[in-house]
């Protein structure tokens, strides 16, 4: 009987082991994590990476002493020591950041694709989501039927005055409206977002963002809550607003799509045209602030100069057809200017005379920034690439920790 | 003659059934003519077929066709550009950039000439001087483009600049020209048939073409032409392979000289070649026969069959003579060379085979019918060598020089053998057991290193310093797309390949993906989108990111390239270019996709599925690989150890046998760590044959230092006695066996020079191990009175016949 008991055994054991087997394994399975299904790019914080300094910026500005640059996946990288050695932010979206702004060394903002504002208390290295393209999409419709109410009942007005004149403008402004309510409708429903491209805060509280198709948003309390401001800017066909610049006190500027370009005297309470010189697209303004001169820059080269507020604008030859994307931010009486195709370009004369070099990697620039030290930190397609003044890259490697 | 005559003999072990043996000899002596004229027959129709063999180089069959990502390859095959029928041809300027009227000259000559290349798919050729390479810039009108060398190129300077520019703008830059501008491509797609004559392109012819109407005729100081290309590579191959004929030839004459100093006997020569030369020609008969051809790696099998044949005609040739020379004649020497060596000659022979056959468990058809081959060829080898080999002698004899320099050396005691001999003394014996415990151990300690499949970069079937793979390392340094590729197909519902939630997905992976070290790069429709979404606002970078505007990501899917989407927008690949195709390469890219895949597996909007690309083959041949190794290499030890059990009915025997050929395993495996062999397609079969021919020599020296022990010797004068023969024979067939493959170490297909190296140290050291190894574990572990004992319970008296 003996080893018919043990064969007995034996088999239990097996059965035994097998039936555990399968609970363990049944346990395992249920516990395991749901798979994670694709989760909104609003709602995914950045991969941390060391190859953010390397892939994809499009702005840079300074924090204090620190320089913090924004780009592609929701990348935000900072770097103490003008731009060797780069920290990688924590950032709660994954999307396409385009611009950032700091009004003190520590609060600063960025925006980005999907209308997406994005706020800093501690130097940039935590940011958090404030404003994005859903709660765009809701104002920008509310916005566009304030608009047609006005101009309809505005429309009833004036033809019970009965001035044609006033009555074919009102209608072409109400048919801009209706235009406007349509698209804004469309968006809303198939949640399909804009970008914002720059924006400028006047101190801790007070700002602006700009963008894509004439969006213009306007807080009053550091990023908390956000009004529709593009009400206030002149600017009917809405077109981009690709770059906002204060030029001194409550004097500003923005540049578009289209030859685009609009000033304010009022910190931006309400924006007129300027006359253009160029019918093609503006990507930047910079100002050389202490001589009074700003120069505007865009598509294929073209770079117009003004030196009374805009009132006239006048281009000048830049001697390159690359496009021209971003310009120096800090206070010197020489301006640098970036963009396609590996372009440099530096202004003297109070900017009235320009060289144009090529950069040997012949990559595409966003923005150029003058650091401390004297040298610049340019990003673009390349990530970041230190240049000295005559637009040589220096010859040490950019660390990411 | 009468079998009374015969001495009192039998052999001491059988397969079959004990009277098996002596009825097979009795068969076959008694109508040698019949049988002669029979095996002639066979040889005639064989030979025909022979001849008929063809070279197969069908590419499925290097790829494991059961594996998932193959599959999923397969399933997809008709939407992924393959990218193997393309040619890239690369014009250097070696004196400068390309911006000089002289080089674009050169290159435009160059350029009519692949034009007129038979098979070039013209209206795909892509160069500088093809229309179809146009710049495109953004202006206030909108997009505006032309070709990259515009209608009023005419060589000086200003239009020079002019192309300078236009290329800049073109974004062929890594492309078509290079990342230094000293050289650009000319990119031939190739139609799969000849449009002439519908027939399959013939590698071969266009690289000929190739080589006479490009390189040979415009490299010259300031030129240089560098070629590469799936078909170029293949020409390549097929070049290097016919040089395996004259290894061949090489492996006959060496073989030959070496035999004939063997046994000074030039009938005893000849014929084991003969011989050997018919088994090589009935097992190239059979594989035409049955509708198998020979590819690159099943061309080593001739060579084998062939060594393997002379090793076990030696083992005839050698008992003859010592048969000869004690008095028997021709038909009796033979027929008892014949009892002698048939069991263990069979046993040897059939645990080649059966060895071979464990690699049909590795799901890669090439190796699958390597290892068909092979086991063919040792079938035949039981026919050629153990039957027709003896019926010949029986006819021929060996001559007088041969028997007396085969008594001369049973007579004399070469102090090598005494030196070996002396393996079986306890003191010697564990020394040498404790060294060989010791190369164990520093064996598995340097075998930490193996990887698994290809370790070199660029093409591995060849050299490193091979032309093909000097052009590609110049390609792969100078311009930013690499060739090797892996591809992940990213499978949507019908029509939902570029909605914002799939793009997005291939996007993170893509990142995914780019994070992982070895990767380069990666491409997908979301290159297209984001590219498309800068273009049409005006070079913006701001605007390079997926929109979620679904009517703008239609007209961007819309501008795609092909090879982007399928035609149903089901599928999208995601191209990921890697460094190399190193096996830690392909690991790591493998594994990121595949946990990122994992995220994805329920998803109803998008999946991802692995893998295609060059390296998505690879990395599932690898895993085959892997995979398949460890059961393979146990499965031939066990039917190895199995068929020495059933033959000799001893567990120690088994381990005295076993035991060298596990640790020229271990230190085979060690050599190729330290050498940079991987484990892969060409060297795993290796692995198998090195243990079922190793077992040979192990088989002849126990048999017969067995039967010796039977006869009374001791170990050292049974295992001295052993060696003056069978240790001659199992030396020399180790030479020649290793001489056989050796000379695969000049091919210049890398892989077969691979194989070369590791059957060279194979066969070196399992002959020595069962030398040296095998006497010094006989005297630990054999127990020469049970052997006896166990004879006299069996055979009574009668001495066994591997005696002789």
């Amino acid at each position: 009987m003996r080893p018919l008991r043990s064969v007995h055994a034996t088999t239990k054991a097996v059965f035994q082991f097998v039936k555990n087997s399968i609970i363990v394994a049944s346990i395992a399975s249920f516990t395991l994590p749901t798979m994670a299904q694709w989760q909104d790019p609003l709602d995914t914080p950045a991969r941390s990476t060391l190859k953010a300094p390397s892939s994809l910026l499009l702005d840079i500005a300074s924090a204090g002493e620190r320089l913090v640059s924004v780009g592609e996946r929701g990348h935000i990288i900072f770097s103490d020591d003008d731009g060797y050695t780069w920290r990688q932010a924590s950032v709660p979206v994954i999307t396409t950041l385009t611009s950032v702004y700091f009004v003190s060394s520590t609060t600063g903002w960025a925006v980005g694709h999907d209308a997406v504002v994005l706020h800093t208390k501690d130097s940039g290295e935590t940011w958090v989501k404030q404003f994005d393209g859903f709660k765009a999409n809701e104002m920008v419709l509310a916005q566009a039927k304030t608009n047609k109410q006005k101009l309809e009942s505005e429309l009833s007005k004036v033809k019970v005055m009965g001035n044609s004149s006033r009555i074919a403008d009102v209608e072409e402004r109400l048919e801009n409206a209706t235009y406007a309510l349509e698209d804004a409708q469309i968006d809303f429903e198939d949640r399909s977002t804009k970008p914002l491209l720059d924006l400028w805060f006047k101190n801790e509280k007070e700002g602006f963002v700009v963008g894509a198709y004439g969006m213009m948003f306007k807080t009053m309390d550091s990023g908390t809550t956000w009004v529709d401001w593009s009400a206030n800017v002149e600017n009917p066909d809405r077109f981009h607003i690709n770059s906002i610049e204060q030029i001194n006190g409550d004097r500003l500027m923005m540049v578009g799509e289209a030859g685009l370009m609009l000033r304010t005297t009022n910190g931006g309470d309400s924006w007129k045209q300027m006359f253009s010189p160029y019918e093609g697209s503006f990507f930047g303004v910079t100002s050389l602030s202490k001589q009074g001169v700003q120069v505007a820059y865009g598509l294929r080269g073209n770079l117009a100069r003004t030196d009374d507020f805009g009132s006239s604008w006048r281009l000048v030859d830049t001697g390159t057809e690359q496009t021209l994307i971003g310009g120096t931010d800090r206070v010197g009486r020489v301006l640098f200017v970036v963009g396609n195709g590996g372009a440099f370009l530096k202004g003297f004369d109070f900017a009235r005379k320009w060289e144009s070099e090529i950069r040997v990697d012949r990559a595409n620039a966003a923005a150029i920034i003058e650091t401390l030290s004297g040298h610049f930190v340019v990003v673009g397609d390349n990530g970041i690439q230190l240049f000295n003044q005559d637009g040589e890259k220096l010859s040490v490697s950019v660390k990411s920790i | 003659m009468s079998d009374n005559k015969l001495p009192n003999s039998t052999p001491e072990h059988d397969f079959l059934i004990p009277d098996a043996e002596p009825v097979l000899e009795r068969l076959f002596f008694s109508s040698r003519a019949l049988f002669l004229l029979i095996l002639v027959g066979l040889t005639i129709f064989l030979g025909y077929n022979a001849m008929n063999v063809g070279l197969d180089s069908r590419s499925e069959k290097y790829i494991p066709l059961e594996h998932e990502y193959i599959k999923n390859h397969l399933r997809h095959a008709n939407d992924l550009s393959s990218g193997l029928n393309n040619i890239k041809i690369v014009v250097e300027n070696t004196s400068g950039d390309i911006f000089n009227a002289e080089y674009m000259e050169t290159l435009r000559q160059i350029n009519d000439e692949v034009f007129f290349i038979n098979g070039s798919d013209r209206s795909k050729l892509k160069s500088l001087w093809t229309p179809n390479v146009r710049w495109t810039e953004v202006t206030e009108e909108g997009f505006q483009g032309g070709p990259v060398i515009p209608a009023t190129y005419n060589g000086d300077d200003e239009s020079l600049e002019q192309l300078r520019q236009n290329i800049l703008k073109s974004g062929q830059v890594g492309r078509l020209v290079a990342n230094n501008f000293m050289s650009t491509m000319i990119d031939v797609p190739l139609y799969e048939k000849d449009p002439e004559t519908n027939q399959a392109l013939n590698p071969k012819t266009l690289a000929d073409e190739l080589e006479a109407k490009i390189r040979d005729k415009y490299n010259s100081d300031t030129i240089a032409v560098h070629i590469i290309g799936f078909p170029k590579k293949m020409a390549d191959l097929i070049e290097g392979a016919a040089n395996v004929a004259t290894f061949f030839l090489m492996a006959i004459v060496i073989t030959t000289i070496l035999l004939y100093v063997y046994s000074r006997c030039i009938r005893g020569t000849i014929i084991p070649v003969v011989c050997s030369v018919v088994a090589v020609v009935w097992q190239l008969g059979v594989l035409n026969l049955i509708g198998y051809g020979i590819d690159p790696y099943s061309m080593l099998v001739p060579f084998l069959v062939f060594a393997i044949g002379i090793s076990h005609g030696v083992q005839i040739i050698n008992g003859i003579a010592i048969e000869s020379g004690r008095g028997a004649d021709k038909e009796m020497a033979a027929r008892l060379a014949f009892r002698g060596l048939y069991v263990p000659g069979m046993l040897a022979l059939l645990s080649d085979a059966i060895g071979f056959l464990t690699l049909l468990f590795i799901e890669i058809n090439v190796i699958q019918e390597l290892a068909i081959a092979a086991s063919i060829g040792v079938a035949v080898i039981i026919v050629t060598n153990l039957i027709l080999l003896p019926l010949l002698m029986s006819y021929v004899g060996i001559s007088q020089s041969g028997i007396s320099h085969a008594e001369k050396v049973e007579a004399a005691e070469p102090k090598l053998w005494r030196g070996v001999a002396k393996f079986t003394k306890p003191k010697v014996a564990a020394i040498a057991i404790i060294i060989a415990a010791a190369l164990a151990v520093v064996g598995v300690i340097g075998s930490q290193n193996l990887k698994i499949g290809d370790l070199d970069k660029g093409a591995p079937e060849l050299r490193q310093d091979s032309r093909y793979n000097k052009d590609n390392a110049f390609i792969v340094d100078n311009y930013s797309t690499s060739s090797d590729v892996l591809v992940i197909m990213a499978e949507t519902p019908a029509e939902q390949c570029a909605t914002f939630e799939a793009l997005d997905a291939m996007d993170r992976l893509m990142w995914e993906m780019e994070n992982v070290p070895g990767v380069q790069s990666t491409v997908s429709l979301v290159s297209v989108t984001k590219l498309m979404g800068k273009a049409s606002n005006e070079g913006n970078p701001k605007w390079s990111a997926i929109s979620r505007n679904q009517n703008i990501l239609n007209s961007s899917v819309g501008r795609a390239p092909a090879g982007m989407l399928n035609q149903t927008c089901s599928m999208a690949p995601v191209i990921i270019f890697l460094n190399d195709h190193k096996a830690e390469t392909l690991e790591n890219a493998v594994k990121a996709a595949e946990n990122f895949a994992k995220g994805y597996e329920d998803n109803e909007a998008i999946q991802f599925k692995l893998a295609s690309g060059n390296a998505g083959v690879e990395a599932a041949t690898n895993e085959v690989i892997a995979k398949a190794q460890t059961l393979m290499l146990v499965f031939v030890y066990i039917v190895v150890s199995v068929l020495c059990f059933i033959t000799f009915r001893s567990v120690r025997a088994v381990l005295c046998i076993i035991t060298p050929l596990a640790l020229t395993s271990i230190l085979c495996q060690a050599l190729m760590a330290q050498m940079g062999i991987g484990v892969k397609v060409a060297t795993l079969p290796v692995i198998a044959l090195g243990v079922g021919i190793g077992v040979d020599y192990g088989i002849y020296i126990y048999s017969r230092l067995e039967a010796l022990l039977i006869e009374g010797l001791d170990l050292h004068d049974a295992f001295l006695k052993t060696l003056k023969t069978t240790g001659k024979a199992v030396s020399f067939t180790g030479l020649t066996l290793a001489i056989g493959v050796g000379t695969w170490i000049f091919s210049p297909i890398k892989f077969q020079a691979d194989m070369g190296i590791l059957l060279t140290f194979m066969f070196i050291w399992n002959m020595v191990g069962s030398l040296v190894l095998l006497p010094a574990l006989s005297r630990f572990i054999l127990k020469p009175e049970s052997i006896i004992a166990k004879h006299k319970a069996r055979h009574g008296d009668a001495m066994p016949a591997e005696v002789l």
